[in-house]
């Protein structure tokens, strides 16, 4: 079994004990990358030469007995988040060469907690997609079956952690990016509460929805990587000075006495019986360890996808107009003037979804529409989070499947963008809401495709979300399968 | 529940693909090709004759899905633009380090001098 193979707590516990070196970790993970990766193509920038100088300096401060919470811990990081010296395309043709001069707060946290990046993740362009074949760099596969989709938009991450090509991964979350392929792909993913993680350096989508989480391979890894990135920056104003708690101090602890919330909106027909019965083993599983479940309602469940994509569209247009041809990025060779390089450098530069989402955006804010689109959206988001404030009145964390179906086939919904769009519909509430969710592995299907189970929490209750899913993890009588690559 | 509930076009039962009734004349048309054109041009895009089509039979489907949100009573509702509520951020106005010039011009597709180079605004 390689190293590449652990855990972070796992690894940390061999690191302390001077069992192993990070070298030893980093030379693994290049090893199941050189095996797998052309099969896979989870990553846009493999850093390999800068990997074995971090490892190096990881294991300079081990020497010293310097151990810092991901010292020499082997991490990939999605591709939009800034990285100081190396590429940083969000999938997209028009960032293909952006050398970002600076590091985003994640990436410099990350950095001074000791963790050492493998790579950069593929993922849908600009992050707007549910399965990672919008990418200007190809599409990424599932590990668990290289015909289907990894899900998205963080596919990449999702899809190289479920490969063993490195031991964590980052993500970001704007309608279920981080969950959707966490639960596709059988890894665990963390969306935190909106303003838990600075977003400075992440290239932004939907600044009111975005959130950057961690992708891991177990809930105590997840409260580790949630420990290193948490907290408020001062050069992201949406950050929230709260103090940051110890996130693994809640693992381990009792549920005896917890509610469950299971919001029926959400096991509807239409969903894959499978998955179904996954989720409601899981809700078993809880009450087995003396939690109780409650039926509750989110009755304005079945407006978030069309709240959604109204108002992730509107910003988007909004941010991604400065993608201009100007200041960085891909420029046109054929505008004769200033306006025309605008239109050839965007036209060529971006893809159909994200000029289809910057053409709904654009549309939905422009002059006459803004009322009866934008407003509304807002308006009905309130009742949304509202829904959610009378439930966490009556139970602590609410249980839901991640994902009506298993991960799809490969080219199944590229040419119908609504059908896609229906992949977000149990997780893009918990962006509207600002509320973290977690989704966490809870069986296969048949066919041996993992299914997700997602936890959803009260504003910045991560605490408890990773107490609940741990327990859960804990108890759940699932074999740890992995991938035949 | 989930999409049930709606009078059209998404299905009641299931997750399925709203169908796309607009272009068969059943519903008013939301958007028409002279309005994806404008928009195109308000967000500095162009399309392909082909690619307009395209655009303005999905954006018709993706728009009359949302009109969904139509069935429900806002009145009085205030819009939610961020989930936590948070004051004006204000900071201490100080001088602090800055990306020097030719950093902020590293990934310029054209520079000159201390500037960004681009095509001509005005003939």
């Amino acid at each position: 079994m390689g190293l590449n193979e652990l855990t972070i707590h796992e690894l940390q516990d061999r690191i302390r004990e001077r069992e192993i070196t990070s070298t030893d970790i980093v030379t693994d993970v290049f090893r199941r990358i050189d095996a797998v990766e052309e099969r896979v193509r989870s990553f846009t920038t493999v850093m390999r030469e800068s990997a074995f100088e971090d490892a190096n300096r990881a294991d300079e401060e081990i020497r010293k007995g310097n151990l810092r919470p991901l010292t020499g811990i082997p991490i990939a990081l999605k591709d939009l988040h800034c990285t100081r010296g190396v590429r940083t395309a969000c999938g997209s043709r028009i960032l293909h060469n952006f050398i970002p001069p600076y590091d985003g707060t994640v990436v410099r946290k990350l950095r001074e907690e000791g963790a050492v990046f493998v790579g950069k993740t593929n993922m849908d362009e600009f992050a707007m997609g549910s399965s990672t074949e919008s990418s200007w760099f190809g599409v990424t596969r599932n590990p668990w079956d290289l015909d289907r989709i990894p899900g998205g938009s963080s596919g990449g991450s999702a899809a190289a952690l479920a490969a063993d090509e490195c031991i964590a991964a980052t993500g970001s979350d704007t309608g279920g990016s981080i969950r959707q392929p966490a639960a596709l792909c059988g890894v665990v993913g963390l969306k935190p509460t909106y303003g838990r993680v600075s977003r400075y350096g992440l290239v932004a989508f939907a600044s009111s929805l975005d959130q950057i989480g961690p992708f891991t391979k177990d809930v105590e890894d997840a409260a580790i990587m949630l420990n290193a990135i948490a907290g408020y920056d001062p050069m992201e104003s949406t950050s929230v000075p709260l103090e940051v708690p110890d996130y693994r101090s809640f693992l381990g602890r009792d549920i005896r006495g917890f509610t469950v919330g299971i919001p029926k909106e959400y096991f509807i027909d239409g969903i894959d019986p499978e998955i179904d019965a996954a989720v409601k083993r899981a809700i078993a599983v809880i009450e087995g360890l003396g939690a109780k479940s409650v039926p509750i309602s989110l009755p304005h469940t079945e407006y978030c996808l069309a709240v959604y994509y109204i108002i992730a569209p509107a910003e988007a247009s909004s941010n991604l107009a400065r993608f201009d041809g100007v200041k960085y990025g891909y420029r046109s060779a054929d505008g004769r003037d200033l306006l025309e390089m605008y239109k050839k450098t965007r036209s060529q530069g971006f893809g159909a979804e994200v000029k289809r989402r910057i053409m709904i955006g654009t549309y939905a804010l422009s002059s006459g529409y803004y009322d009866a689109y934008y407003k509304k959206a807002s308006q009905v988001r309130t009742l949304i989070k509202r829904d959610f404030q009378e439930a966490f009145k009556t139970c602590d964390v609410i249980l839901t499947p991640t994902t009506p179906t298993p991960a799809f086939k490969i080219g199944e919904k590229t040419d119908d963008p609504l059908q896609m769009y229906l992949s977000d519909i149990f997780t893009s509430s918990s962006n509207l809401a600002g509320i973290p969710s977690l989704s966490v592995p809870c069986g296969y299907t048949r066919a041996g495709l993992p299914i997700g189970a997602q936890f959803l929490g009260g504003h910045f209750q991560e605490g408890k979300l990773l107490q609940v899913a741990h327990a859960y993890e804990r108890h759940s009588g699932i074999e740890r399968r992995r991938p035949k690559l | 529940m989930g999409l049930q509930g709606t009078k059209r076009p998404v299905s009641s039962a299931s997750i399925r693909k709203p169908r796309a009734l607009s272009h068969f004349g059943r519903y008013p048309l939301k958007i028409t090709k002279d309005q994806v054109e404008y928009v195109a041009h308000l967000a500095r895009l162009e399309f392909s004759e082909q690619e307009k089509e395209r655009f303005t039979t999905q954006l018709n489907d993706i728009l009359l899905y949302v009109e969904k949100l139509n069935e429900v009573d806002t009145t009085g509702v205030e819009p939610e633009t961020h989930a936590i509520a948070l004051q004006n951020a204000f900071r201490d106005d100080i001088v602090r380090e800055s990306l020097p010039h030719g950093l902020s011009l590293a990934n310029a597709p054209s520079e000159s001098g201390n500037c960004f180079r681009v095509p001509k605004i005005l003939e």
